[in-house]
């Protein structure tokens, strides 16, 4: 019996040592935990996520888009916000600081992980594709998007960490979208002739090559002009053919798909309204309102850049779904005026807006004729994120504070607008987490 | 990793007796006799059931019945010794000479011990360890005889007050619903959750997956007294015992994520024994209700009120009219609505059979509980069929298997902060207001009758298998492999029929289907050597492989149509998701012991552990561990001295030892994750960041330093126990904020920080009176508790507001205080003591907050007394006492904030809690600033609490004979039945926070229901 045993034991030795040496050999992968939630860092290196990586871009962009033209839309003149929330207040009042938690939450964090995704997505890229990289589309998309998320990053923060390194300021971070933008016409151009390469040309293909060139051209154009770098300005802006518009999308799938405008404006109702100067601006259909008698009356409808705009002075509702106008000729044409000063064909121009305007035509030169073509800008790019850079640049490079200034007209009475203000500061979160980021 | 389905683990778990059997071998019937007799008390001479008989030398082994009786066959015929075992009883050993053929009569009396060296304790080793080698403290629960004396429904009640160092916080008095368990205070800022075992099986016991019952609509609120736990899914008539090891000094051997203590849940089992089937069956019928007041409201119907009326020309204060100006009208609608309250039904049904023979035992049990809340839409039904089966083949294995299915149908009421609950809406009424037919008179949000209809049920499963088997190929070599499966799965249904919730008028349907699987396995082997008579060596060795994976699927249809029509697919929207997550561990071991004359124990450990939430820089954590044990009582040169201290033993114990808590999963990796990009007309998937992680994570490093003692005198009538400890937890699990210029949002985890808790233990346990007609047991637990956030690890950081908090900053975790403390400014101070009053007649607080206190108890007192008479009465009574805390009244604070604040029981009530002057008419004037100070909200939350009380009768064995039984009683209990406290909120134990770390306020969460029953238990 014992000799049986022993047998037995001898047997269940031997199958022990072998789970056992195969236990030791399987225990990375035993702990290696299944995660099919989320796809980790260092796995996303091959084709299947070139497109994955550009649509992640665009994805973030959207949102933030809406975020960012909300906010600085208060923060400028642009609008008067009513709401009871307390952070909100402060926005409006330019008296934000590192521990605002609404800018920290919807604003700041969002458009860095746009800039980030595009950095990151861009080096990805080239990785993954190798020399085809420089042809295709998919990083062209990646760095004009890229290069605007950068602008908006210059024109609305007065400076601003990239990747956790210290507080750049707005000039480089004007310069490197411009790298970005040129790296994006460059590819683009060179995807085009690929495209018409081809046996069977897909028009599609060259469409969208020349799309995006033109979006990058006047995403370097706007970069240039706030760096008051005139003869790059014109020198991108010249080349926008007539007729381009570039648009970002929303549909009404979800919350994170839908308009943030539509959201605040539409589907919550928390009283924002028209500031000051566009409340005034009540004859003309670009910046359209209700109207009425009621406090209703001044929330603003869909202006020109918003796809719910129908050219009437009442206007239509913002769209849950629909588009915006993030880039277009008409902002080339904006560009190339500013840049060339006070002519003639800036005169031209200016009547010709002032005209959409249901304004009739001015005879105006010099210092007049560009504040004019300084209120049609307003007025064409209403609540479409482009206020608070025209702001900061006519006030750095014009000698010009168009920041509402003095009493602020809120329900609490005694509070003024914060007069030296005119960037957003870095968060909390920032200064926390980032040991670059120095004491504000 | 590879997994079987549930069918071939059921399958591998069923065959592997097989190989137990194909080791067995026959026993012997050649040249054998028998042994049979009682065994009874040496103090009350009552018979003591469930001794094992055992015979050096031989496989025979009889176990008494509820006679005390054994018999015990095949007992090989000479000389032998025979050994009398049970827990709480000194082991007696006689000798008896066997003849061939013949039968020898043995009865023996057993003493009852209140400290015992020699129990065998679970360790985690894989060996019976013995007591006295212990240098750590361990609590052992017998809980067979708790759930025969107290009505208790689940293992947070079993551990209330009763072991000292752990601290159970209930949420609420809903059933169903689990309170907090924090074992020698909080050790982490992320968790302070102990592991479970079941048999030695990895238990789950996170919450079931139920949806909050805070939940307006879909969208639910995440704060909720009413958390669940799958600690419930297990039945306390089913528990045999529970071992409750504390820290990091005791708990080393169970590794990375034992930092915050080990409970080990043994389940009863049959007694391998010569032995009569034993039939076991208990039926308890009782009610459950709300018996602590509720407070009243009041309006002042004045001749504004009185004259008020609607465009309509309605008056919109009905309840005033025909009354005279300022007369003051109270209402309680909680108490006076019969729709708000009932007293709810309590039924509980418990059958067990066990038995078993010289090479097997089993034990089976099927029980039924039924426990209806006080709301209407409250219960909580659990049913429950257990086995277990013992096989001894041979005298070098043995193998046990056990089968655990239980099935639980809970529905949750509407509560805490949610304006559909009862609590909110009456005691936020204002009497004689007019109110819509939704609310109804008195109320102020919603009606009962609607409140109700919330139907929030979750139906849960749970199925645990486990196999161990122990093999002793030789007297030196000892092995010990468990392996278990344990699978939670649970579909929570939340409905709103259309027009039934306000919040949903279009109607809704909610599912998910949450599913939890752990797997164990553990293996430990022993090498025993002795060098010489006087030393022993144990060498342990083993591993320790757990996988634990979680996954669900949810549903959401919105809009439902029609009453009757509740399936998802029907709804207008509908809307999909699940989740997933993963984690694995694997540990190794080694300890050695080395013993010197059975009375001094000194032993050594390391535990290395990997886990799949590290991070991929840091490989693997060792946690060393080291113990002496002394009994100093058996000391020859101290002899004397035990003698005149009239010492039964006394043991003398130190331990330091370290243990971990594991990362949460994937909190280490650096991670994107799937979101949608609109492109045009179309959608298309896009990557986005998720998790910024953090390749150097490793686990928390808890570790502690205990002494103390174990003595027991006058004859083993006193026992004493003391412990004191200091344990501190460093590389703590914090969340530190990514700066967003990373490019990933929020934060992620970093080991930083200490904390640290130090206390004391002490339990005393005796019998003053030992009388054949009269004995009575008591028993005295004390624990204290420092908890103290040492650093936080991060430059500039000093304090944090917990995660969750709701209504203002009251609580913090701040260097040098206990973590989750209270804080608030408190008024400024005139000369003459009354507070500062601004212009406006403002209270002025101080520019900084204060600390006012701790959020949980400083001081526990557990007190137990069990009185027997004449044989066949017994009276039991446990008193809970918890000081030196505080609790944030939110409930008060809402009535005495909202509009006149006329329900402010501070204004009205005898209770009042405001800083008194000197002056009551200045108190008067007083009010009206107070009420909107926080800190006049934070109050002290003593308390003591009548726990437990039964009365128990014995039915004299002729009567019980007649109905064929060995035994049977009847016992009468009740519970939370008397409470003493200073706190004016209406129950200092509730929290309606309990999903959330830290948090704690009092917030309209139900209060610890009274409850009564009866049971019946028969013996066949």
């Amino acid at each position: 019996m014992r000799q049986l045993f022993t047998r037995r034991l001898g047997r269940l030795t031997t199958i022990a040592a072998v789970v056992g040496i195969g236990g030791i050999t399987a225990c990375n992968d035993f702990l290696t935990a299944e995660n099919p939630g989320a796809i980790v860092a260092e796995d996303v290196t091959d084709a299947r996520y070139a497109t994955l990586i550009t649509n992640g871009v665009i994805g973030e962009f959207q949102p933030m888009l809406g975020y960012v033209t909300w906010w600085n839309a208060i923060f400028t003149d642009e609008l008067f916000n009513r709401a009871t929330f307390f952070e909100e207040g402060l926005i409006d009042r330019r008296e934000v600081t590192s521990t605002n938690g609404t800018y920290a939450f919807f604003y700041y964090g969002n458009l860095h992980r746009t800039r980030f995704l595009a950095d990151n997505g861009a080096e990805r890229l080239k990785t993954i594709l190798g020399d085809s990289a420089s042809r295709d589309l998919r990083l062209a998309r990646v760095q004009a998007y890229g290069g605007m998320t950068y602008t908006y990053i210059a024109e609305a923060l007065c400076a601003s960490p990239i990747d956790v390194s210290e507080p750049l300021p707005s000039a480089e971070l004007f310069a490197r979208a411009i790298d970005r933008y040129d790296e994006a016409i460059a590819v683009a151009a060179a995807a085009k002739i690929q495209a018409k390469a081809q046996t069977r040309i897909v028009p599609r293909d060259t469409l969208a090559a020349d799309s995006l060139r033109n979006f990058a051209l006047v995403g370097a154009a706007r970069a240039a002009l706030n760096v008051n770098d005139k003869a790059a300005a014109i020198a991108y802006a010249s080349q926008v053919p007539a007729g381009f518009e570039f648009r970002a999308y929303y549909s009404e799938n979800s919350g994170r798909e839908n308009s943030w405008m539509w959201n605040r404006l539409v589907a919550g109702s928390n009283g924002t309204m028209l500031n000051t100067p566009f409340a005034a601006m009540d004859t003309d259909p670009r910046v359209p309102r209700p109207g009425g008698t009621t406090v209703l009356a001044l929330i603003p409808n869909a202006p020109p850049s918003y796809s719910a705009y129908n050219g009437t002075l009442v206007g239509a509702d913002f769209a849950r779904g629909g588009w915006v106008r993030i880039a277009s000729s008409l902002e080339a044409q904006y560009i190339l005026a500013e840049a060339r000063g006070a002519t003639p064909a800036t005169l031209d121009f200016v009547n010709a807006r002032r005209a959409v305007g249901l304004q009739a035509p001015v005879a105006l030169t010099g210092d007049a004729l560009m504040a004019e073509l300084r209120d049609q800008r307003s007025r064409d790019f209403y609540l479409d994120n482009h206020r608070l850079g025209d702001l900061r640049r006519y006030k750095e490079f014009y000698g010009i504070d168009l920041f509402p200034q003095g009493t602020y007209p809120g329900t609490t009475t005694g509070l003024t607008y914060s007069a030296g203000t005119t960037c957003w500061p870095l968060t909390l979160a920032e200064q926390n987490g980032n040991p670059n980021a120095g004491t504000p | 990793m590879r997994s079987l389905n549930v069918r071939q683990q059921i399958a591998a778990v069923l065959a592997a007796p097989l190989i137990c059997l194909a080791l067995a071998q026959p026993a012997s019937a050649q040249g054998t006799g028998s042994i049979r007799g009682r065994v009874t008390d040496a103090a009350s001479q009552r018979p003591i059931t469930d001794v094992q008989i055992a015979v050096a030398g031989s496989p025979a082994i009889a176990v008494t019945d509820r006679a005390g009786q054994f018999v015990l066959a095949n007992v090989p015929a000479g000389e032998r010794t025979v050994t009398a075992r049970r827990i709480g009883f000194t082991p007696v050993t006689r000798t008896a000479s066997v003849q061939a053929g013949g039968q020898v009569v043995l009865d023996l009396q057993l003493s009852a011990s209140a400290t015992t060296l020699d129990q065998v304790v679970v360790t985690g080793t894989g060996v019976a360890a013995e007591r006295r080698t212990l240098g750590n403290a361990i609590t052992t629960l017998d809980v067979a005889t708790i759930t025969e004396k107290a009505s208790v429904l689940n293992v947070a009640e079993i551990l209330q007050s009763r072991t000292p160092g752990v601290t159970v916080l209930p949420g609420s008095g809903t059933p169903g619903t689990a309170g907090e368990i924090r074992i020698r205070g909080a050790s982490s800022l992320s968790g302070y959750r102990p592991v479970v075992y079941v048999d030695g099986i990895r238990y789950n016991i996170d919450e079931i997956g139920s949806f909050p019952a805070t939940g307006n609509g879909t969208a639910g609120l995440a704060q909720s007294s009413q958390v669940t736990s799958a600690l419930n899914f297990i039945n306390p008539n089913d528990i045999e015992s529970i071992e409750v090891i504390m820290g990091p000094a005791a708990a080393t051997l169970y590794g990375a994520d034992a930092a915050n203590g080990v409970i080990q849940i043994i389940t009863k089992k049959g007694t391998r024994g010569q032995q009569e089937l034993r039939w076991t069956g208990k039926y308890e019928r009782g009610t459950a209700e709300l018996a602590l007041d509720t407070p009243l409201n009041y309006t002042t119907c004045t001749q504004a009120r009185i004259d008020l009326r609607s465009t309509a020309g309605d008056t919109l204060w009905p309840g005033c009219q025909g009354l005279a100006a300022n007369t003051v009208i109270t209402d309680n609608p909680i108490q006076r609505d019969p729709n708000a309250l009932r007293t709810g039904d309590l039924e509980r049904i418990s059958l067990s059979l066990r038995g078993g023979g010289d090479q097997y035992s089993f034990y089976v049990a099927g029980d039924r509980d039924t426990e209806e809340g006080v709301f209407f839409n409250s219960y909580n039904k659990r049913s429950s069929a257990r086995g277990n089966f013992t096989f001894v083949p041979n005298d070098i294995s043995n193998f046990l298997i056990t089968v655990n299915y239980l099935q639980t149908d809970l529905r949750l009421p509407i509560g805490d902060e949610s304006p559909a609950g009862i609590l909110l809406s009456g005691v936020r009424g204002q009497p004689g207001f007019l109110r819509p037919a939704s609310v109804g008179p008195g109320w102020s949000t919603i009606d009962p009758a609607r409140s109700n209809l919330y139907n929030n049920r979750t139906a849960g499963e749970r199925i645990t298998l486990g196999a161990t088997l122990n093999l002793d190929p030789f007297n030196w070599f000892r092995n010990r492999l468990t392996v278990g499966l344990d699978n939670t799965n649970a579909k929570a249904d939340l409905l709103f029929l259309p027009d039934e919730n306000d919040q949903t008028p279009e109607g809704a349907v909610l599912q998910r289907t949450p599913v939890t699987r752990v797997y164990s396995i553990d293996y430990a082997g022993n090498l025993l050597y002795s060098p010489t008579s006087d030393l022993t060596s144990t060498t342990t060795f083993g591993t320790q492989i757990i996988s634990n994976q979680f996954r669900q699927l949810s549903a959401t249809g919105t809009g439902l149509g029609a009453p009757t029509v509740t399936i998802i697919g029907s709804a207008q929207t509908t809307s999909g998701s699940n989740n997933f997550s993963e984690n694995n561990s694997v540990g190794y071991f080694v300890q050695e012991q080395i013993g010197w004359k059975n009375r001094l124990f000194l032993t050594g450990a390391v535990r290395a552990d990997d886990n799949s939430s590290f991070g991929s820089n840091f490989d693997v954590i060792v946690y060393p561990k080291a113990s002496l044990a002394w009994v100093l009582s058996e000391e020859p040169a101290l002899a004397n001295l035990v003698d005149a201290a009239r010492l039964s033993s006394f043991k003398l114990r130190g331990a330091w030892g370290q243990a971990g808590r594991a990362p949460t999963p994937y909190s280490a990796l650096q991670t994107y994750s799937i979101s949608v990009a609109t492109l045009g007309t179309t959608t298309g998937s896009a990557l986005r960041t998720a998790s910024f992680g953090n390749p150097d994570l490793k686990p928390e490093r808890g570790e502690e330093f205990e002494i103390g003692f174990d003595a027991s005198l006058l004859a083993d009538r006193l026992g004493v126990d003391f412990t004191y400890y200091n344990k501190s937890t460093r590389d703590m699990l914090v969340a530190v904020g990514v700066a967003p210029s990373s490019g990933f949002p929020v934060s992620r985890l970093d080991n930083l920080g200490e904390v640290t808790n130090r206390g004391i233990e002490a339990a005393v346990s005796g019998t003053p009176i030992q009388q054949p007609n009269l004995i009575w047991e008591s028993r005295v637990n004390y624990a204290a508790n420092r908890n103290e956030l040492v650093d936080f690890g991060i430059d500039g950081r000093t304090s944090e507001t917990p995660s969750g908090q709701a209504y203002g900053a009251v609580q913090q975790h701040r260097e040098g205080y206990p973590l989750g403390g209270y804080w608030a400014p408190l008024p400024q101070r005139n000369a003459d003591g009354t507070p500062v009053l601004s212009a406006t007649g403002a209270v002025v607080l101080d520019t900084v907050a204060s600390f006012l206190g701790s959020s949980v108890p400083l001081h526990e007192i557990g007190l137990s007394n069990t009185v027997t008479l004449f044989e066949n009465f017994r009276i039991y009574a446990l008193l809970d006492y918890k000081g030196g805390h505080k609790l944030f009244n939110l409930k008060e604070r809402n009535r005495c904030q909202a509009g006149a604040a006329e329900n402010c029981a501070r204004t009205n009530d005898s209770r009042a809690r405001f800083p008194v002057s000197a002056s009551d008419s200045l108190l008067a004037a007083e009010i009206p600033v107070w009420r909107t100070v926080p800190s006049a909200y934070i109050e002290d939350a003593t308390f003591i609490k009548l726990r437990e009380v039964s009365l128990s009768f014995f039915l004299p064995q002729r009567l019980v004979a007649r109905t064929g039984a060995s035994a049977a009683n009847i016992t009468l209990s009740g519970r939370n039945l008397a409470l003493w406290t200073d706190y004016s909120g209406i129950d200092p134990e509730v929290n309606s926070y309990g999903g959330r770390l830290f948090v704690r306020a009092d917030a309209y969460a139900l209060p610890m229901t009274r409850r009564f029953s009866a049971s019946v238990n028969f013996t066949y």
